[in-house]
């Protein structure tokens, strides 16, 4: 027992939480100037996402990363902030605050697992009921006589992205006749034709192959490619093919007597309404290049029924759990093209009702210190002029 | 005339300006009247996306080319703005002799192949000076040009300016060619018959352009022919010339559901493709150009320009807030603020020598409000002008910090009437309006107004005042809490107020205090921002840097108030932490923009990155000697038992 207390003192205390606090301050200036080199996604991921942190300093410095920190952070707040401070008038604000920042934690855990963001892109005109993610990928086979109704078989982002050098992985279905093996994940390469000049970091096929690339500073511009063999089950054949982002066609292959295509893409989501793209615009300051507003007008299809919405800067359209907002505007050829951030957060609203709360318990703590701050030198003013 | 003609027509306009202008009579002027700078001051031009008094267009200009808002010319006149832009457009004769091209490294121009002898490092050139590397000048600016600006060395940064701004004043120099032009009406009966066998005006031209266009339709096919290349002839030749004198869109269009603003070219192209015809106002150029000699003259015709432009503007509804933008300029309201801040600290030095001086101490405080009060009309004018809340570029967050933290330390002052705050305000008020007015160059240079367009994500009052006010608010406190730490520590160091501890003992309760609501202010702005984030991309908290840094401030602020409760730190620590938490403010107000990532970046500003340096610097400099005088000051006496007693025991709030 003496233990368990002595272990809440110490998660709870102080100390732990200026530490924590100096340990996250350290993640977040180191994190912020990694991004000049190596961008925001690797940022996030080496600083943020990570449970410990090697710092290039003179001498390497080992920090907890973002995900220790936080979550000895959360017990810290919960030990500290609700268990061993003492009840009373005067720690009311102080507990208002902890239970702020601890929806503020929670919104961020339920984010951080539990949403699903990408985007949507059309063309006026075009209409679609999924979106992309920007980062994540998947591979997916479909049986490529069908042209309607298509059914696809997806492999998810777990079990491609660990998939690096010689790493492979066999996955099988019995509604299909083949086994498929993915190996040699690249986060961001070319398809090129092979020459005597380069490297692959590929098989070659069909004279091409993959070359490995840097990642590029906005995560969402890699270029994604891998090795794919199909294996049919009753014959043994094989076909190996390179799967990349902006190939032409899938990789096909014949089993079981159909012709299957695969093909390697960032992951699709659906959405319980349609969106038809009706008109976008982009208006500009008279006279210069400053960009004023992006405008989309779309017509939400749901259930046969159609509504025509506007999305816009700073008011995107909430709906179904989803909200899409506006985020990208191009010309090309005379075709105007919208793209849509599209999120899915059941945490969407929580930040501000933490802002509320937070700000509502510093003000309590604050202003009864300001006022009695302000009652005593009064006080003492007003006894120097009596004297 | 021939094809050939507009080529000629252009070459002869630069071959004017470049040779001296050949042609020019006056080489004095009588003084610009009162009512014809004020007239002019106030003539309505679309610049940047916005329409501005033309004062605020020289008013920029100027500060761009020279660095500062006034000169003197080699005849001994002393110019503000609106009479160098004057000068620029009716005496370009006399405009090319003044010293106003501010070249900070003469190896600039040694590198074009001007003469720099006996010349300081960084000194000012006339046009006249510089033309003859201009050619060079300009080729140079071209190849730095197509050098990424996150790229670009100080030389050659330096180098562009530079070379924009003789090209810039080339512009200015050659606005109202068009209203000197004299277009020869060539062997065409028709254009005889219509406009006269003397060369013909532009406002002519376009004055009978109805005219003209009914006689054409009128002739028989062979005629119309002939006579229809005589006038498309003479609308090239109208064209070459007014492409040169594009400077500036003073022509507000007759369709107010048309926002652009033409210059002379376009209102000419308009008039030709069967809109508008801008004869009245073009005519109101000429008159001025033609009177320029004679001051009475062009006093009469600017009004009558002045009187139909305004109208014209105020029919869009685009005029009511010029007057007002005029007068704000005019009131120079930040540099009467800097005066009197200044005024202020003299005050404070004399009452240090006369510390029992009511008069003094009445004398700061009255300076400092003055001081506080001119920031605060300026801002709430340039709200008024701009229809936003106070802060919505970096250059106005200066001015709103300087304000904060001038009101906050007036009220501190007025609790407890002690003097430490009071001392404070012409301090950091005069730094405040010294940084301003450093940034406000850098504005000029960058952007040339310090009331830009906002992108479209920013385009929102709602989140500006609360998101951005309530986090610059934050930064001031985190500022004023770093100054009265610093303050703390450098006055320990140096022996102020020996042996005074209820001097220190106040001091520390401020900054206390200060960081208190500092860090209310900071997390309610932050998560502010990641509120409009969440609500403008769908995401409440990116790790972009500048949402990083108003991070760090919080953390930082958590941290000492941690500190504190915890019983880790008392005065020296907290004025320590106080004054690196400046640190971190600076950081995250200025750094991260520089960074050149994330959605904040405004790209490289010269000298920001070498100014934060030096605070960085000075600031560690300061809290390094704290603590060695700190540990100097334990080694001579044993450590305190209520230290010990604090450091053991936690309180559990």
């Amino acid at each position: 027992m003496k233990l368990v207390r002595g272990v809440i003192e110490v998660l709870g205390s102080f100390g732990l939480a200026c530490a924590l606090l100096l340990n996250l301050f350290l993640l977040t200036l180191f994190g912020t100037l990694y991004q000049v080199e190596g961008g925001l996604f690797e940022a996030q991921k080496r600083y943020f996402e990570s449970w410990y942190v090697v710092q290039s300093t003179p001498v390497p410095l080992i920090l907890p990363g973002g995900v220790t920190c936080m979550g000895l952070l959360a017990i810290n707040l919960f030990l500290g902030g609700f268990v061993r401070i003492r009840k009373s008038a005067a720690t009311v604000g102080v507990i208002v605050v902890h239970v702020g920042i601890a929806l503020m934690l929670a919104a961020g855990f339920v984010k951080q697992f539990h949403s699903e963001d990408g985007h949507l892109t059309l063309a006026e005109g075009q209409s679609s009921d999924e979106f992309t993610s920007y980062f994540l990928w998947e591979v997916a086979v479909w049986d490529a006589s069908q042209t309607a109704n298509v059914e696809e078989y997806l492999i998810p982002n777990e079990h491609i992205v660990d998939l690096h050098g010689n790493g492979k992985r066999t996955f099988s279905n019995p509604a299909l006749p083949f086994d498929l093996e993915l190996s040699g994940f690249l986060r961001n390469c070319d398809a090129l034709p092979k020459g005597p000049m380069w490297q692959a970091d590929s098989p070659v096929v069909d004279g091409y192959a993959l070359k490995a690339l840097d990642d590029e500073l906005e995560a969402e511009q890699n270029r994604a490619g891998l090795t794919l063999t199909f294996r049919d089950r009753a014959s043994g054949a094989t076909r190996t093919d390179l799967l990349w982002l902006f190939e032409q066609h899938p990789a096909t292959f014949e089993a079981g007597g159909k012709t299957w295509a695969a093909s390697l893409r960032h992951v699709r989501y659906s959405m319980p309404f349609a969106v038809r793209l009706e008109d976008v615009r982009k208006e500009d300051y008279p006279g210069i290049s400053t960009v004023r507003s992006y405008e989309s007008d779309i017509t939400q299809v749901e259930g046969g029924a159609e509504k025509r919405v506007r999305i816009q800067m700073n008011e995107p359209l909430r709906a179904g759990g989803l909200a899409l907002f506006q985020s990208g505007y191009q010309a090309f050829r005379g075709t105007e093209v919208s793209t849509f951030s599209v999120v899915r957060n059941p945490s969407d609203h929580w930040p501000l009702y933490s802002c509320i709360v937070i700000g509502c318990g510093l003000l309590l703590i604050f202003l009864p210190r300001l006022y009695r701050f302000v009652r005593a030198q009064n006080k003492k003013h007003a006894a120097a002029a009596v004297t | 005339m021939k094809p050939t003609t507009t080529f000629w027509l252009r070459l002869l306009s630069a071959l004017t300006l470049l040779a001296g202008f050949a042609a020019a009579q006056a080489q004095t002027r009588a003084p610009w009247t009162e009512r014809t700078l004020e007239l002019f001051a106030a003539l309505p031009v679309q610049e940047g996306g916005r329409i501005k008094p033309l004062d605020t267009f020289a008013q920029f200009r100027l500060l761009r080319f020279n660095g500062k808002r006034s000169f003197e010319t080699p005849a001994g006149e002393k110019l503000g703005p609106t009479a160098f832009l004057l000068d620029c457009f009716f005496f370009p004769e006399l405009a090319r002799d003044y010293r106003v091209f501010l070249v900070r490294d003469s190896a600039l121009l040694e590198a074009v192949g001007v003469r720099v002898a006996e010349r300081k490092k960084s000194d000012r050139y006339s046009y006249d000076e510089l033309a003859p590397g201009r050619d060079k000048l300009m080729g140079e600016g071209e190849r730095v040009r197509l050098i990424d600006e996150k790229k670009r060395s100080t030389f050659d940064t330096q180098l562009f300016a530079l070379a924009t701004n003789v090209h810039d004043f080339e512009g200015l120099a050659m606005a109202l060619e068009f209203a000197r032009a004299e277009l020869p009406t060539g062997d065409s009966q028709l254009l005889k018959d219509v406009l006269g066998s003397e060369p013909a005006t532009a406002a002519l031209v376009v004055g009978r352009l109805p005219e003209l266009i009914q006689r054409l339709d009128a002739l028989e096919p062979a005629e119309r022919a002939r006579a229809a290349a005589a006038v498309q002839s003479l609308h090239q030749d109208l064209q070459g010339v007014a492409r040169d004198s594009s400077a500036l869109a003073v022509f507000p269009p007759e369709d107010p559901g048309i926002e652009e603003w033409r210059y002379v070219d376009g209102a000419i192209d308009d008039a030709f493709a069967g809109g508008a015809l801008p004869a009245e106002l073009l005519a109101g150029w000429e008159a001025l150009e033609h009177a320029r000699t004679d001051p009475a003259a062009f006093e009469t015709a600017l009004g009558k320009l002045s009187a139909r432009t305004v109208a014209q503007a105020e029919r869009r509804g685009e005029y009511a807030k010029i007057p007002l933008e005029v007068r704000f300029y005019q009131g120079d309201y930040f540099t009467r603020a800097l005066v009197f801040f200044l005024l202020g600290f003299l005050v404070l030095c004399g009452s240090w020598l006369a510390p029992q001086s009511r008069w003094l101490v009445r004398g700061v405080w009255g300076a400092s409000a003055l001081g506080t009060l001119f920031v605060v009309v300026g801002v709430t004018l340039r709200c008024i002008i701009r229809a936003r809340p106070p802060v919505s570029t970096l250059y106005e967050t200066i001015l709103f910090i300087t304000a904060v933290c001038a009101i906050v330390l007036l009220v501190i002052e007025w609790i407890q009437r002690q003097g430490i705050a009071l001392s404070l305000v012409p301090v950091l008020g005069a730094a405040g309006m010294f940084l301003a007015m450093k940034y406000e160059l850098k504005e000029a240079t960058l952007a040339g107004d310090t009331m830009p367009s906002l992108v479209a994500v920013l385009d929102t009052n709602f989140w500006l005042a609360t998101h951005v006010t309530t986090v610059t608010m934050g930064y001031a406190a985190g500022l004023l809490a770093a100054v009265l730490g610093n303050l703390w520590l450098i006055g320990k160091m140096v022996g102020l107020k020996k042996g005074d501890k209820e001097f220190y003992r106040t001091v520390s309760r401020m900054t206390y205090g200060v960081v208190c609501f500092g860090l209310l202010l900071s997390v309610v702005g932050t998560i502010l921002g990641g509120i409009w984030a969440n609500y403008s991309w769908g995401r409440f908290w990116g790790w972009d840097p500048k949402e990083n840094g108003a991070l760090l401030i919080c953390l930082a602020e958590l941290f000492i108030l941690h500190a504190r409760m915890g019983g880790y730190v008392r005065e020296h620590g907290l004025a320590v932490l106080a004054a690196m938490n400046g640190l971190a403010v600076a950081f995250s107000w200025w750094h991260v923009n520089n960074l050149g990532v994330g959605l904040h970046s405004y790209g490289k500003t010269e000298g920001v990155i070498m100014a934060l340096y030096t605070y960085y610097g000075i600031g560690l400099l300061v809290v390094v000697g704290s603590l060695l005088w700190r540990l100097g000051a334990q080694s001579k006496e044993a450590p305190s038992a209520d230290v010990a007693r604090l450091r053991r025991s936690e309180p559990s709030a």
